[in-house]
């Protein structure tokens, strides 16, 4: 369990650290908490009091009337208490959820906060999913620390006080329960090691089990479900981790039962040293009946305060162990200017690459080997090559994802990483090829704007015309106001392939960034939308450096001019013509493409 | 009555997901609330005999009696619980099998029903996600075994009270303090009653509430991909300001529900309480002082009138729980319920060496599930055996659609699609859709081993896996995994998995059609994420690749259309034209010319 070199989270000081931020997120929360613990104390002690009590009084052969006006009083100021904790734990549990979700935030923000590129490296995720697991499991995650430390400080104060009885009375009671409080520590921690040294066994089923459960609930899988009759194979599976699962299960809860069974020799030991204590010291006179009652209830208490006491000192720790994640994952250093930077450059600014070279971690070969290219401001350029000649991270180091792993990007004359990345990321408008939807209203989507802001309708609207979704918008009663993402909210749609994309592009549009980047816009697109891109293109780009990457040969022609780009080296640029005349890739890969269109002859 | 039949049902169907298990519950409630009375009881007795006589053999006799026969109720108790466990594991295992089960075999025309998808939604959201129905049933039939059990016992201790009681006589101040005793007792179930619904009511706009919050979790995967469109088009504030209102709902639900919980069941609850409290107090301790009761029985009494009415209003409070749940469990059964209304035919498809399956839509129209425009208008047509067809159209033309069709995956709303004189539907429809491979643009891989993701099963034929994903294209990234076939797709389960591009995704995807050597061959869009070479390679080699099936090609880039033998056109659901390339490009008015030369215009020579 003990990590070298991890020393800088000390337990204590991750302690200080959530009690310091449960304080900050909500005081009154504390104010309502704190009170809880002497009063569960006293209202437990209370409570035990009264037999005695009332066996004392029946014994004394009491009037009627005092015993009533007694067992009143008493009972009311019980019940009063009992109301009280439950008026406090009321309270507290109002907001208890509420701190899990804050982290949750927070959490979620570090991620979109950090720099792209780190949350790309193992190391970032590891220390993310330790803290990003933790924080799901609800009861278990750590900011519930305070019910560990809650019921650690009941402990602590119930053993003082009840203890202090007991040893007044014989120390041996309070020897032997302290013993077996021990014993049932060692049993269910044996029963819990058992669980955590398997647990990585079936966590890992049950994550395929829950993969595999995901995706019988995907409408966009169910046609391949269904064609290739995948029916039998996904049952099956299911049934084989199922099994496992359950297997593990009862393993687990045959320790469980193992160590109940023990707890029930134990309890049998601590209750015959009771009895022989207690009524052996009634028997000698020392004890009332009532005193009998009163200490008897008082053993039981104190074993489940040892118990207690134990229990949550190894809760408390592992939940510290957890804050540990948390602050690891809070902490974990930027490499790219997040603060303040030098002013963004005005208009389509010029971008240099300088000698760009770009290696991703853990791999052998360079990406990007000496990319040296300078776009001119407001210039038209097109980039092509084959799959994997590097492209699509040109593109992540020009939007500031990545940082070169030699050389430098100029952007407006300056290297990017003068300027503020979160502003520079202002800068930008890009199509990606890669999806990502998200349940919002197709307007919010498009505006990126926090939801029901209304101001910009109009220009939202504009730019899902520019982009051709204005026919697809008529069909939807609720056009732009409709949820994006079927299965989340009622009424919502699932856009086609083309009309993704289109969707992406009137994003970019609507955002108006001064460098325009589409990578492969139109795959999905019928020819007709397609060309009609072709000929917006110009308005598109009017003001903006722009990039167009492209496996549609067409789409060249309408940039000034054109990069090829092929194992990680810029080997060709100029316009069309030039390079068709160069009779190099470039023209190679036109003549296959064009081939089938070209009149005549089409036999391979 | 009505709800008691649904709730019945539910407790047939769950017997059946783990026999047995109702049994165990009962055994387990059966000891388990045991070991209560009796501990009251033999303490009492030890009271009064140490109060009493102080018979020191009896004394004696009755610790060991209370040590051991605890001793054995836990023992007992801990081997039931194991056992219930493990049946209550295999139930709730099975039901979510169930579940997933119907949702598998589930015709993909009711998947697609909106009012199926919204009947799934709230199963899904009510059962899953805030756990009413059958998880809700579960636990509450559980805690109903115990309540019984426990009055049961109770009943006894009351039988014993009241003879008690009746050798004394009842007398004026008994009765009274009896009588107010049950007067306290109906108001304390009046009153959890109805906090019972106010609760209830709490409860459920909480769980509406919880719904609304998973909605903004489930409707923005915090995942790194998405990261790229967050740090461009700040999403942040966004995702921000829907998890700050996520709060703000919860803690306003949360309060609502512990506020409600407060001042309808505490507040009430501890006043009633006290009542009862007090007057059972008074009333064994009348008895006591009048030398009926002997004095252990007012630990035994107390303990067990507190008992006897909290489980008296815990009966009506779960009663009332499980009528509450059965608009939820009529939903899930509901959706069990739910009839795949396909025609299973049962004429069995021939194995023909041949391939020939000549299929033809007749005066075919369709319109989806929910709405009332029809996709595909009155379409007739044939396919001819072994021939390559590239049907071209629009966005939105019905070209899905019309494949959608011949797979069967939906009916005709009008109109049959006929196969060698019988109609499609008249075949046993596993067999028919095997006549199908088809690659959708919205295909999916699988987070198991590539050779897996081609057979589309477990086991496969290790040498046509990698013979279909060479003629794929694949082969050559093939060469480059240390795992072959064996590699696991994607980094979900495995450190050896690798990721794939679009591309590749692609032809892995095409590679599985292969596989299935089905006399039909259905592409659509596949060459979208490819590079020209790519692209090309996979047209030169189409030929090759597709054998001597009939083959149907659709994609937007129209260069496919050449090597085809015949093109489709569709527009707007109607077949327009329909020819070779030649054919139709001389007709200058047609669809087919404007779409080709929206495409070819840059790529001819002249226009350069």
């Amino acid at each position: 369990m003990k990590k070298t070199g991890k020393n800088k989270y000390t337990k204590l000081g991750c302690l200080a650290w959530a009690a310091k931020n449960l304080w900050r997120m909500d005081r009154n929360f504390c104010l309502f908490l704190i009170p809880t613990i002497p009063l569960t104390v006293f209202y437990g002690l209370a409570e035990s009091y009264f037999p005695k009590l009332l066996l004392d009084s029946l014994e004394a052969k009491e009037n009627l009337f005092r015993l009533t006006v007694v067992i009143t009083a008493y009972l009311a100021l019980l019940q009063a208490v009992k109301l009280l904790t439950r008026f406090f734990d009321s309270r507290c549990n109002s907001k208890k959820y509420s701190f899990s979700l804050t982290y949750q935030i927070q959490l979620s923000q570090k991620l979109w906060q950090s720099d792209y590129q780190l949350t790309e490296t193992q190391d970032y995720q590891k220390t993310r999913s330790h803290a990003f697991d933790d924080a799901i499991h609800g009861n278990c995650s750590p900011e519930f620390f305070w019910l560990d430390l809650k019921k650690f400080l009941i402990s602590l104060i119930g053993i003082f006080t009840y203890a202090s009885l007991l040893a007044y009375l014989d120390p041996v009671i309070v020897a032997v329960t302290a013993i077996t409080a021990a014993v049932h520590f060692f049993s269910s921690r044996w029963e819990q090691h058992y669980y955590e040294k398997h647990k990585d066994l079936w966590e890992k089923e049950k994550r395929r089990k829950s993969y595999l459960e995901g995706i019988s609930l995907e409408f966009s899988r169910a046609k391949d479900i269904r064609l290739y009759g995948m029916q039998d194979w996904i049952e099956k599976m299911l049934h084989g981790y199922q099994s496992f699962i359950l297997m593990w299960e009862n393993r687990c809860n045959l320790r469980g039962t193992l160590a109940a069974i023990i707890t029930a020799f134990l309890t049998l030991l601590q209750n015959c040293t009771a009895y022989l204590v207690l009524i052996g010291m009634l028997l000698r006179g020392a004890l009332s009946v009532g005193d009998f009652v009163f200490y008897f209830g008082i053993v039981s208490t104190v074993s489940m305060y040892f118990s207690g006491i134990i229990n949550c000192a190894s809760e408390l720790f592992k939940r510290m162990e957890k804050i540990r994640y948390y602050r690891e994952y809070f902490d974990y250093p930027d490499s790219f200017n997040h603060g303040g930077g030098c002013p963004l450059p005005k208009g389509a600014p010029k971008i240099e690459f300088r000698n760009v070279w770009f290696k991703y971690e853990g791999a052998k070969d360079y990406t990007l080997k000496g990319i040296d290219l300078t776009i001119s401001p407001g210039e038209k350029l097109a980039l092509v090559g084959m799959n994997g000649a590097g492209k699509t991270t040109l593109v992540k180091l020009l939007c500031g994802f990545y940082m070169p792993t030699k050389g430098e990007i100029f952007v407006g004359g300056r290297p990017i990483t003068d300027y503020n990345i979160d502003e520079y990321y202002t800068l930008i408008s890009a199509v990606f090829q890669d999806v990502n939807m998200c349940a919002l209203k197709i307007g919010e989507f498009v505006s990126s704007a926090a939801p029901n802001v209304p101001s910009a309708r109009t220009k939202t609207e504009d730019a899902l015309r520019m982009a051709g979704l204005s026919e697809k918008l008529s069909t939807l009663p609720d056009g732009i106001d409709t949820y994006l993402m079927k299965g989340i909210y009622p009424g919502a749609v699932d856009l086609s392939g083309g009309e993704t994309q289109k969707l992406l592009l009137a994003r970019a549009i609507y955002k108006n960034g001064s460098i325009l980047i589409l990578d492969e816009p139109s795959s999905a697109l019928d020819p007709i939308a397609e060309n009609e891109l072709y000929l917006k293109y110009n308005t598109l780009t009017h003001g903006k450096t722009s990039l167009y990457i492209s496996h549609r040969f067409a789409s060249t022609r309408f940039c000034d001019r054109i990069i090829l780009l092929d194992g990680g080296k810029i080997t060709e640029s100029g316009s069309h013509g030039e390079l068709m005349n160069k009779c190099g890739k470039y023209a190679e890969m036109f003549a296959v493409q064009s081939r089938y269109y070209r009149e005549g002859n089409v036999n391979a | 009555m009505h709800s008691l039949k649904v709730n019945l049902r539910m407790l047939k169907i769950l017997r059946s997901y783990s026999p047995g298990y109702y049994l165990l519950c009962a055994f387990t409630s059966l000891f388990g609330q045991l070991q209560f009375y009796y501990n009251l009881w033999i303490s009492a007795e030890i009271v009064t005999e140490l109060s009493n006589s102080r018979d020191v053999q009896k004394i004696w006799f009755l610790v060991a009696a209370a040590l051991c026969v605890n001793l054995l109720l836990k023992l007992f108790s801990a081997l039931l619980d194991y056992l219930s466990r493990k049946a209550h594991g295999l139930l709730l295992a099975n039901e979510k099998a169930a579940f997933t089960k119907k949702l598998l075999s589930l015709d993909y025309a009711k998947l697609e029903d909106p009012e199926i998808r919204n009947l799934r939604r709230k199963v899904e959201e009510n059962s899953y996600i805030n756990n009413y129905g059958s998880n809700y049933f579960i636990t509450h039939i559980r805690a109903l075994m115990d309540i019984l059990f426990n009055l049961a016992y109770s009943a006894f201790l009351f039988a014993e009270m009241i003879s008690y009681a009746a050798k004394n006589g009842f007398d004026a101040a008994a009765l009274l303090l009896g009588l107010s005793m049950c007067a306290a007792v109906a108001g304390r179930i009046i009153l959890s009653n109805y906090g019972a619904k106010k609760t209830g009511e709490a409860d459920k706009r909480l769980g509406d509430a919880m719904l609304e919050i998973n909605r903004y979790s489930r409707g923005f995967p915090t995942s790194n991909s998405m990261g790229k469109d967050v740090r461009i088009y700040r999403l942040a504030p966004i995702v921000e300001e829907l998890d700050r209102r996520a709060i703000d709902m919860q803690t306003k639900f949360f309060s609502e529900f512990w506020n409600t919980m407060f001042k309808y069941i505490d507040l009430p609850e501890s006043g009633v309480n006290f009542l009862i409290n007090t007057l059972s107090y008074l009333f064994t301790c009348y008895y006591c002082l009048a030398g009926v009761f002997p004095i252990g029985s007012v630990i035994k009494y107390v303990g067990y009138l507190n008992r006897f009415t909290g489980n008296a209003e815990l009966l009506f409070e779960n009663i009332f729980q499980l009528k509450y749940n059965t608009v939820f469990l009529e939903q899930y059964l509901e959706f069990f319920d739910i009839k795949n209304d396909m025609y299973q035919g049962s004429l069995s498809v021939e194995k023909r060496s041949d391939r020939k399956f000549d299929v033809e839509f007749k005066n075919v129209s369709f319109c989806y599930p929910g709405s009332d425009e029809f996709a595909i208008k009155n379409i007739n047509f044939k396919f001819r055996v072994g021939e390559k067809l590239a049907v071209v159209g629009m966005n939105g033309s019905g070209k899905t659609t019309l494949i959608k069709l011949l797979c069967r995956l939906y009916d005709p709303t009008e109109g049959e699609i006929v196969m060698n004189d019988f109609n499609i539907r008249k075949y046993d429809y596993r067999q028919y859709l095997d006549l199908y491979s088809v690659v959708f643009q919205d295909y999916n891989l699988l987070a198991f081993s590539l050779g897996q993701n081609v057979a589309a099963s477990p086991e496969f034929d290790k040498n046509r896996v990698k013979a279909t994903l060479c003629d794929a294209g694949f082969g050559e990234r093939l060469d480059t995994l240390p795992l072959g076939i064996e590699t696991p797709l994607y980094k979900n389960f495995d450190a050896d998995g690798v990721e794939i591009s679009g591309g590749e995704a692609q032809k892995i995807a095409l590679a599985r059609a292969l596989y299935r050597s089905s006399p039909f061959i259905i592409l659509d869009e596949p060459t979208a994420a490819l590079d020209p070479m790519a692209e090309a390679e996979i047209y030169s080699h189409f030929n090759d690749i597709v054998g001597g099936r009939t083959a149907i090609y659709i994609s937007h880039r129209l260069s496919s259309c050449r090597f085809c033998d015949r093109i489709l056109v569709l527009d707007r659901g109607e077949i327009v034209q329909y020819g070779t390339h030649e054919e139709l490009l001389s007709d200058e008015n047609g669809k087919y010319f404007e779409l080709w030369n929206a495409q070819a215009q840059y790529y001819n020579e002249k226009n350069t």
